[in-house]
């Protein structure tokens, strides 16, 4: 075959691969606006009927009768409204999901070879609220691929299932600030119910830095008062990571002028780290840490701005023996990076133009 | 004769190469979306949008005589959907009133801000705040191209993650959401880079998008067309061979300490935004520094920028793109064929330099050539005729399939009579409009190496202070 022929039948066979690609997306576009206008006009039926029941004007059976037509359509709905609606509602929808079809095939697709399928029912099962689904979904945790177990831990605290904690902390026993967050937050997810086991790893001598870095971040969010004789512990820690979630959750659950706790976190003034002196800062403003107001002029010419901003704002947030060392600062700090953020959060609260007023 | 036969076969492979690794990317490319899109969760950006641990985000929108557009582009960006972020507009120099303007439309005051000062710029005027919007804030400064008006922007910015965007540039409400999104899932992510679109046929009233349309001109649907290819699978596919080395700065999201610690954008670039990813793919991908950092692609972060619809403007804009390519290529050339960079250097750097930056200059030869030959008598008119045809439908093929991949997501046309004018625009590409794309590609390669190394004249903007209905 020669080169004209190669190029000949190339050219035919790509006219006819275009053609067949149009003709593709046309036929795309003809399903997809059919399944598009199926989909709101269910919604449009099941909508105001579901609105009806959660205001206790109908029965459940009528929404039922409808969403059984259109069971994904329906788990879908139910799952959006889900979100929206408080404890209260969540709860009205319980009875329509586990009268529902649904469960079945969201465990069946915790067993699937494609990891999207497993996520998608991992995730849908948290919905469904079924407590049948706990075993599955312990399982699930240990799944190859993280976002599964994200998705399963999800669930299993919406289920609100309290012995979960353990095995989400072993199975997302993961590094780094973002993930350790997101698991932190699922944990939130079962509020007051997760604070004995978070006390219990706090305390440990077994547990994992990732998982003493999360426990620690937990005990910050839920204010566990409790936790601090741990917490304090940990400011020791070996991990630069422990030591930060240590430090930040001190400074939302220990008493306000603790002179204990603000010694402990004022002793990690001159860490290595910028970020511990950042969140050394923070925690020192939110404890009213008058005695440590030397420290945090100190903090005002570090080489990182978010550490010189952290401890303006700390100085601030003392009150008026920290505003009027933040207000000397403007005009006498040594460092011209002290002296403009001195200046920078003066102005921010509306004190700047006074203290320029007093110092002419 | 066999000098031109010789040179027929170069050609003609450079063609089968050129589209194998084409029809590769797009076949990585549909994968990708196809993946990425199974992979979203039901309540994933819900999630993202309320929860306090997202990380907050920097928006910085650097501008020169953007008065037209510049108060539409931050109404827009000031009702995004993210639940912690601030927005930084810099005038850098401009003499059209920007400043005025701003100070009219959000009532600014001077303030006091002192940020990091990690990287040198020209001097700051004035820094202004608005008691309207409080996560508004305005510098004004002393001309020094776009680079290095973003530089000092960063100084002051306070969040871990910068979004740049241009001042013509309008965001969909969730754009924000879907590029934190990857932040969240892989602590390794560096860098995300989204879809630019065209802007021109949407309707916008205040700065925000209330109907979506294609442009009027056959102009402008051609680059619809080809922002589609680009984008829809092209970068995607790219990015998958770890070779995306051009990012636009229309739209990135990067982590700010990363930013800082490569001295941001080059203020003497042409096309800062390919120089600096080309720059952080080096440092990304550099084996001796032994990162586990990357770049990502979302596919669903949507912006839209105003595109050229006059020739004139278009010619200058894609005679800049091609200066800036060559610069940013040979600034970078210690990554050509360097094992160091792995996939980065041994293909994406020469992917980009042979058929990015030498294309145009190969397609030019390939037609004059395609002329000497008819003259010579080497070929016939139909053998001719043959090759043009194929070099068409190819192009046609590659277009379909971008619409396709847009058809299948979300990103779909709006409407039938708009879908029909882009499978026109698709036959029609070829038959004018490319070759003018070629050729102004051709002349900036020149100019380029003449020394030519301006930003070209600024584009004229379709006034976003009116509403759509006065236009």
């Amino acid at each position: 075959m020669n080169l004209l022929s190669i190029i000949l039948w190339t050219s035919v066979a790509l006219t006819l691969l275009s053609v067949f690609i149009l003709i593709m997306t046309i036929l795309l576009r003809v399903f997809t606006d059919r399944r598009l206008a199926q989909d709101a006009d269910f919604m449009n039926r099941v909508r105001p009927e579901l609105r009806a029941y959660l205001l206790g004007k109908t029965s459940g059976e009528a929404v039922m009768a409808i969403l059984r037509k259109e069971p994904h359509g329906g788990l879908r709905l139910l799952m959006e409204e889900s979100e929206s609606l408080d404890a209260g509602g969540r709860e009205m929808l319980e009875p329509l999901l586990k009268a529902l079809p649904y469960g079945k095939e969201e465990l069946s697709h915790l067993q699937s070879r494609h990891w999207e399928k497993r996520l998608r029912g991992a995730e849908a099962l948290g919905y469904i609220g079924d407590e049948r689904a706990v075993p599955a979904l312990m399982k699930a945790l240990q799944d190859d691929v993280l976002v599964v177990r994200f998705a399963a831990a999800e669930s299993l605290a919406r289920l609100g299932h309290q012995d979960a904690v353990d095995p989400i902390l072993q199975s997302l026993d993961v590094a780094g600030d973002v993930s350790q967050r997101r698991v932190a937050e699922i944990i939130m997810i079962l509020g007051a119910r997760s604070t004995e086991p978070i006390l219990s790893i706090l305390q440990s001598s077994v547990a994992s830095e990732n998982s003493l870095g999360i426990a620690a971040r937990v005990a910050g969010l839920l204010k566990l008062h409790r936790a601090c004789p741990a917490l304090k512990k940990l400011l020791l820690h070996q991990s630069q990571n422990v030591r930060l979630s240590a430090i930040r959750s001190l400074g939302s659950v220990a008493t306000h002028g603790d002179m204990e706790v603000i010694k402990a976190i004022s002793s990690l003034g001159d860490d290595s780290s910028w970020e511990v002196r950042c969140n050394v800062m923070s925690a020192l403003g939110k404890l009213g840490a008058k005695q440590e107001i030397p420290l945090l002029l100190k903090g005002l010419s570090d080489p990182q701005w978010w550490v010189r901003h952290n401890a303006a704002e700390a100085l601030y947030e003392i009150g008026e023996p920290g505003i009027l060392a933040l207000r000397k600062s403007v005009a006498e700090h040594v460092d011209e990076y002290g002296r403009d953020i001195s200046r920078q959060i003066l102005q921010q609260h509306g004190l700047l133009q006074k203290t320029m007023e007093a110092q002419s | 004769m066999t000098i031109i036969r010789i040179l027929l076969w170069v050609i003609l492979c450079y063609y089968i190469a050129l589209h194998a690794i084409y029809l590769l990317l797009l076949l990585l490319g549909a994968l990708q979306v196809r993946r990425y899109q199974r992979a979203i969760t039901f309540a994933e950006f819900k999630t993202i949008a309320e929860s306090h641990l997202t990380m907050p985000v920097t928006l910085v929108i650097p501008c020169y005589n953007e008065a037209m557009v510049i108060c539409a582009t931050i109404r827009n960006i000031l009702r995004i959907n993210y639940p912690q972020y601030e927005v930084i507009v810099v005038s850098d120099g401009s003499t059209d009133g920007t400043i005025d303007l701003l100070s009219k439309s959000f009532n600014l005051r001077p303030i006091e801000r002192f940020g990091s000062r990690q990287i040198t710029t020209r001097e700051i005027l004035g820094i202004y705040d608005s008691p309207d919007f409080p996560n508004l804030v305005v510098m004004e400064k002393v001309n020094g191209r776009r680079a290095d008006a973003i530089n000092a922007a960063v100084s002051i910015a306070k969040y871990p993650l910068l979004c740049v965007i241009d001042a013509d540039c309008l965001l969909e409400k969730d754009a924000l959401l879907h590029m934190a999104r990857p932040f969240l899932r892989d602590s390794h992510v560096a860098a995300v880079a989204g879809v630019v679109r065209p802007s021109n046929g949407l309707g916008v009233v205040d700065g925000e998008i209330i109907s979506k349309g294609f442009p009027r001109s056959l102009l402008g649907m051609n680059q619809e067309i080809e922002y589609a290819r680009s984008f829809q699978w092209a970068r995607i596919g790219l990015s998958r061979l770890r070779s995306m080395l051009c990012i636009s700065g229309a739209l990135i999201l990067i982590k700010k300490q990363l930013f800082e610690k490569l001295g941001g954008p080059w203020p003497d670039a042409i096309t800062d935004d390919i120089e600096f990813t080309m720059r952080l793919n080096r440092h990304l991908h550099d084996k001796r520094l032994k990162g586990h950092e990357k770049l990502v692609y979302a596919p669903d972060a949507v912006c839209y920028t105003e595109i050229p619809e006059k020739l004139r403007q278009y010619a200058s804009q894609r005679n800049r793109w091609q200066r800036g390519t060559m610069q940013a290529i040979i600034r970078n050339r210690g990554m050509l064929f360097n094992p160091r960079y792995g996939m980065t250097g041994l293909f994406g750097m020469p992917f980009f330099l042979i058929f990015e930056g030498l294309a145009a200059i190969v397609e030019i030869s390939a037609w004059i050539l395609m002329v000497v030959c008819l003259i010579l008598g080497v070929a016939s008119g139909f053998e001719i005729l043959l090759m043009i045809y194929l070099a068409y439908i190819l192009g046609v093929f590659l277009s379909m399939a971008a619409v396709l991949i847009t058809e299948s997501g979300r990103l779909r046309s709006a409407s039938w009579p708009e879908f029909w004018r882009l499978i026109l625009a698709i036959f029609t590409d070829n038959l004018g409009f490319h070759q003018f794309h070629l050729v102004t590609r051709v002349v900036g390669t020149i100019e380029y190496l003449f020394g030519r190394r301006d930003l070209g004249s600024a584009m004229d903007r379709i006034d976003q202070n009116k509403s759509i209905y006065d236009q």
